[in-house]
């Protein structure tokens, strides 16, 4: 009995595994579906699962940034060095791209104007000490051949003449100083007049001397006339914003944007001559 | 409450190797926190009620990983069943018997589960990593042991645990 005992207990444990190796065999990972239980199984445990995942990426993250703290301090310090260094070196880059950009402009002027003009480059060492946006010193002088009277222009046109030089260096009075007016002409109707500065800070040119009838309208360009033989004829000043009549009624005068930006100049040149002529 | 501290177990272990454990992998390897309950119990109660809890725990583990459903019954039922006949054979109080028997459990474990696997005709292509896990799963395991196991001996010698106990 005994023995038989034995062998219903073994034969028990014998299909007991025979059965567990089938439902291994039957539920490979290739399967394509889940049984009941398992699905059961899984759902029941999921929203915690997720809740302990979240727990455990948060405390994981938490620890991770405390632990690297100071390493990013460190990090930290040496990438605001490294930005104060590289916006030292972009600023510096930015610099020569402008005045790449002024250069080509300038290069681009002479070639029109060296048919016409002889010239010579100089660049602006300083600025007016009470009115500094109405004279400045350029770093070219007699020695380089600059005299009183030659017309100074950026790339964008004409911003004044030479008042006075040294050896070394020339004093330009702008266009807006009162002294700097020019003979002037209006582009399309050929109307003369004279530009001048005005005293309203605006940064604007006022053409004064205009017939009533003359037919100024905006946008006119507005350039220089040769008369009285101090600036050559035919260099660009500015344009037409706005006309206004004269308190007299009898004349009127139009307000002209400069082409050039007057406040900002750092590189002119100089007509130091006319070719063909004297 | 027996039946509450088991439940709590089970599930807690099924959700921990699943989640925080991962965290705290050693040499690739993580604990299996369902053997240490086995065997732990096992060693308390003997080769029955071992291989009872072997049975449960592994089949609650192979429905959650939803593979090889009867694997992990076979293995923890089986290392329960040899766990247990050590019942009566070692002061219970001796916490380096547990460690020493969660490590060579841990082995035994991994051998029927390669073993099985072998038999069934599946999944042969886990054997490698299975075998490499082993050593440190098994020393990972006892490592834990000292962790847990006076914690499982308060409440069992206070008598939450095990068979004789109703709540």
């Amino acid at each position: 009995m005994a023995r038989w005992r034995i062998k219903k207990s073994t034969i028990a444990v014998l299909i007991f595994i025979g059965l567990c190796v089938v439902t291994i065999r039957l539920t490979t990972p290739s399967r394509n579906f889940l049984t009941p239980f398992e699905i059961w199984f899984r759902d029941l445990l999921a929203p915690l699962q997720s809740g302990v995942n979240t727990v455990t990426r948060f405390g994981r993250d938490t620890l991770e940034n405390l632990w690297q703290l100071k390493d990013l301090q460190k990090e930290n310090e040496e990438l605001k060095k490294q930005v104060e260094q590289l916006t030292a070196e972009n600023n510096l880059l930015e610099e020569y791209r402008q005045q790449n950009i002024r250069l080509r402009e300038l290069l681009n002027m002479q070639s029109s104007l060296s048919s016409e003009y002889e010239y010579q480059t100089a660049e602006v060492i300083a600025r007016d000490l009470k009115n500094w946006n109405q004279r400045l010193t350029i770093n070219k002088g007699s020695k380089d051949g600059l005299a009183k009277d030659m017309a100074v222009l950026t790339y964008r046109g004409l911003i004044g003449r030479i008042n006075s030089v040294t050896a070394k260096t020339a004093e330009v009075i702008l266009l807006t100083d009162r002294e700097g007016a020019v003979a002037a002409l209006l582009q399309s109707s050929r109307f003369p007049g004279v530009v001048e500065g005005t005293t309203d800070n605006s940064g604007l040119l006022q053409m004064i001397h205009l017939p009533f009838d003359a037919p100024v309208s905006e946008n006119e360009v507005v350039i220089s006339s040769g008369l009285g033989e101090i600036i050559p004829k035919g260099l660009r000043i500015g344009y037409v914003v706005d006309v206004k009549i004269e308190p007299n009624g009898l004349m009127k005068k139009a307000m002209v944007k400069p082409f050039a930006d007057l406040d900002r100049i750092e590189e002119v040149l100089v007509v130091t001559g006319v070719k063909g002529g004297e | 409450m027996r039946y509450l501290i088991v439940t709590l177990s089970l599930f807690g272990s099924l959700i921990l190797e699943s989640t925080l454990l991962e965290e705290f992998k050693v040499a690739g390897a993580k604990p299996d926190l369902l053997l240490i309950f086995v065997v732990f119990w096992a060693l308390f109660y003997g080769k029955v009620e071992g291989a009872k809890l072997g049975f449960i725990f592994g089949l609650a583990e192979d429905l959650f990983v939803s593979r090889f459903i009867g694997l992990n019954v076979l293995c923890k039922m089986g290392v329960g069943y040899l766990v247990g006949m050590m019942e009566n054979k070692f002061f219970k109080e001796n916490f380096l018997v547990p460690a020493f028997t969660l490590f060579v459990a841990t082995i035994i474990n991994n051998i029927f589960y390669l073993a099985i696997i072998q038999v069934a005709g599946v999944g042969q292509n886990l054997a490698v990593f299975i075998w490499e896990a082993t050593i440190p799963t098994a020393i990972y395991n006892a490592c834990l042991s000292f962790l847990f196991y006076g914690k499982f001996y308060d409440l069992a010698t206070k008598g939450y645990l095990g068979p004789g106990r109703r709540s």
